[in-house]
């Protein structure tokens, strides 16, 4: 079956070749054009004064720098041959600006022709990714990622999804639980793989002992790395930590609380901007929080919009299905990290840490009765996407193995 | 119900003050009262109170009164009396794709309601009884105990209402052999109209215009209120508003007044300069939005009402998603007593940030 672009009226083309790329043309992965081209792309970006309006651009171009990428590849095998699938439809969230780039450079690596929808709302940083899009595309060397990538808008009441799926190889779907939903549903060919990207659920580890021996000016940058981590995205993100974790005694750790928030409360004061709407609806769910039954103790004050803290003993079930947001933490004491397995469910994806030691991460991970979590990052690197994505290896996925005998 | 929460009794004693720092004293005795009702009748009430880490039971000024989000009522069944003894249940109109608030009544509270609407009202008209023309559809009030805003206004107005017209058809066209009668009834005595305020102006005014029909009530006053959103969005300001009724209905009068279902008959109505006004019923502050602290005099902020009616649910002290600004007490250039501000709008919602797209669903 064959899908033009003229057949779909109401695709709007941001740019590249729609035509060309659905003829799903593939490459190996890590194939050296896309490697060079990704350079290019990161150079264009960084020389552009103009970037520095845009951290999470800035963020992707540094990600795909030689050095860096050249990193992220010596990471695979080069003993076997993989070939990208074919087409990858991408279905970018709508509120992370820059989430459809780092997507389609996953899958460009990966060695497969690319159908980006981009997001709903149309962002600056997306203006500004295609003006060096354009710019390096238009180098001779790179015409053929032109031809094989296609960045598109369409709106959501159209069909559209719907007969791209049909031609898709495969599939990733940003957005949450109800986009999943929605784009499973549609028919794909029996082929083709799905990375669904669900709702999840974040938190950090603090080590109290460690709070209390920090001097003011590195709990200064631990506390903006926590700010950055939960509120940059008002604390929605799916990698935004929702509960803090305290591994300590309890005299030491309620130590460590008053430390650890009055330093955040200050970062917050000075950066976090709430508007009223939200500041409201975060009222309103912290009364509904006071009434729900399954809910441990909680207690708020209702003139702090910026740091809302409920004790709670473990993470309850409930804990998972309430998006606290706006800067709401519930917060945990264990005695000892290895108490913490037994808590997580398949819901969890990022755990920030500090003071924590590796091997003890390490052993976390390692448990038999761990069932969640999919990365365990410093604090302050909650929102650094990368090509390990809640719990999958983007390239492997996004690519077939050929076995040569 | 505790027998010092006496209506009547607060009104005789807010009348006989002898100034306004005892009558604001008095008030906030009552809500005080009101507060301690509800705590001890309404448990998820009580249980959102106890939670909140700074509330006084015993307020010694407005400003400690606790509070509680206007949303609350769309995801709550918040009574404070036995549920046999709920007479009438109260749906806001809810803009689309919104839960409506639900709010319940018993006889005494919806009594109340009434009674006190009529007496905001005749204070300022002077009319006790007289022929009211409701600018809506008979359609709103089929159902007398399951009704919206819009009925609830009509409700309470027409206890004004000897005879009541509606000047719209089912289907919300002009009843023009209605509104000719009415008219000519008009032309001999004082008269009354009331309704919508989106409704009199898309419904009323826009069709009359478009039929190129000038009505002649120059003995009508008319009270109207509620949907400012539609009008704003329409770019038609209170001036604009009032300017078109008096042109194409010629009445000799249009009040505005501020009110919600969350506290139906407690109404604020604006006077000759322009301004709303608190009375004996309720009471009125802006908080800012960052931390709810209160609002200096004519800074923009979230509009938190306070009423006395308020005894069958826990709605005497709301915090809404209306935004306005006080000038004064005492003070306007009117004469009237009392706080005296304007309501500037809604709330927009905010944009939603995060991975996740449709987390707005998740309280809505």
């Amino acid at each position: 079956m064959t899908l033009t672009q003229a057949s779909l009226p109401e695709l709007s083309i941001i740019s590249g070749n729609f035509d060309k790329t659905v003829q799903g043309n593939t490459s190996i992965l890590f194939n050296e054009n896309a490697c060079k081209f990704l350079t290019s792309l990161s150079e264009s970006i960084l020389k552009d004064s103009e970037c520095r309006e845009h951290g999470d651009v800035v963020a992707f171009a540094y990600w795909c720098r030689s050095s860096s990428l050249r990193k992220i590849r010596s990471q695979y095998s080069n003993s076997e041959i993989r070939k990208g699938r074919g087409v990858v439809f991408h279905i970018a969230p709508s509120n992370v600006p820059i989430n459809f780039a780092f997507s389609f450079a996953f899958s460009l690596l990966a060695g497969n022709s690319n159908v980006v929808r981009l997001p709903s709302k149309q962002f600056p940083q997306e203006d500004f990714f295609f003006k060096h899009f354009d710019t390096v595309t238009s180098i001779s060397e790179f015409m053929e990622i032109r031809n094989s990538n296609v960045f598109v808008r369409y709106s959501k009441e159209t069909d559209i999804t719907q007969q791209i799926s049909q031609i898709a190889d495969a599939r990733i779907i940003w957005g949450g639980d109800r986009t999943v939903q929605e784009v499973l549903s549609l028919n794909k060919p029996l082929h083709a793989v799905d990375v669904c990207f669900i709702d999840k659920y974040s938190f950090s580890i603090i080590d109290s002992r460690s709070i209390l021996d920090l001097d003011d000016s590195k709990l200064q940058i631990l506390a903006e790395r926590f700010y950055n981590d939960a509120y940059i995205f008002d604390q929605n993100a799916c990698s935004s930590p929702r509960t803090v974790v305290w591994v300590g005694k309890n005299e030491e750790t309620e130590f460590a609380k008053t430390k650890f928030w009055s330093v955040v409360q200050n970062v917050v004061e000075a950066k976090y901007l709430i508007e009223d709407s939200s500041r409201m609806q975060k009222f309103l769910d912290l009364c509904l929080l006071s009434v729900d039954e399954s809910q441990p103790f909680l207690n708020f004050e209702i003139a702090n919009s910026l740091i809302s803290r409920i004790q709670a003993d473990d993470f309850n079930v409930g804990f998972t299905d309430i998006r606290n947001r706006y800067g709401t933490f519930f917060e945990i004491r264990l005695e000892s990290l290895s108490s913490l397995g037994n808590l997580i469910t398949r819901k969890f994806q990022t755990a920030t840490y500090f003071g924590v030691n590796k091997d003890e991460l390490i052993k976390l991970a390692q448990g038999d009765a761990l069932k969640g979590i999919d990365r365990l990052v410093p604090m302050g690197s909650a929102l650094d996407i990368d090509i390990h994505w809640d719990g999958y290896d983007l390239p492997i996925v996004l690519s077939r193995i050929i076995s040569i005998r | 119900m505790p027998n010092d929460l006496d209506l009547n009794n607060y009104i005789v004693n807010w009348n006989d003050a002898s100034n306004y720092e005892s009558r604001n004293q008095l008030k906030i005795e009552y809500f005080n009262k009101l507060t301690e009702h509800h705590l001890a009748a309404c448990a998820p009430y009580n249980k959102i109170l106890s939670r909140m880490s700074n509330f006084a039971v015993s307020a010694k000024s407005f400003t400690e009164i606790p509070f509680i989000p206007v949303g609350l009522f769309k995801h709550l069944e918040l009574v404070s009396v036995q549920l046999e003894n709920v007479t009438k249940t109260m749906n806001s109109s809810g803009t689309s794709g919104q839960l409506p608030s639900r709010i319940y009544l018993d006889k005494e509270n919806s009594i109340n309601q009434s009674k006190t609407l009529a007496r905001i009202v005749t204070e300022r008209v002077k009319i006790e009884r007289a022929p009211l023309l409701v600018i809506d559809s008979p359609e709103v009030v089929k159902d007398r105990n399951q009704f919206s805003a819009r009925g609830a206004g009509i409700l309470g107005f027409s206890m004004f209402g000897r005879p009541i017209t509606f000047a719209l058809n089912q289907d919300m066209s002009l009843n023009m052999a209605a509104i000719e009668e009415f008219a000519s009834q008009s032309s001999k005595i004082d008269t009354l109209a009331y309704g919508f305020t989106s409704i009199i102006w898309e419904h009323f005014i826009l069709k009359l215009l478009e039929n190129n029909v000038r009505l002649d009530l120059s003995q009508t006053t008319l009270i109207h209120g509620g949907g400012w959103k539609k009008l704003t969005e329409q770019q038609v300001s209170s001036g604009d508003f009032n300017d078109t009724v008096q042109r194409v209905a010629g009445v000799r009068a249009s009040i505005n007044y501020y009110g919600m279902v969350e506290q139906t008959g407690s109404i604020y109505l604006e006077c000759e300069e322009g301004y709303l006004h608190t009375s004996a019923f309720n009471e009125i502050l802006v908080r800012r939005g960052k931390d709810f602290s209160i609002a200096d005099l004519g800074e923009s902020g979230l509009i938190q009402v306070l009423s006395v009616l308020p005894s069958s649910y826990p709605g005497h002290s709301i915090i809404t998603e209306d935004t306005g600004r006080i000038f004064g007490e005492e003070g306007c250039s009117c004469g009237r007593f009392g706080k005296y501000f304007k309501v500037d709008g809604r709330l927009k919602s905010a944009e939603i940030r995060g991975c996740s797209d449709t987390y707005s669903s998740q309280f809505a």
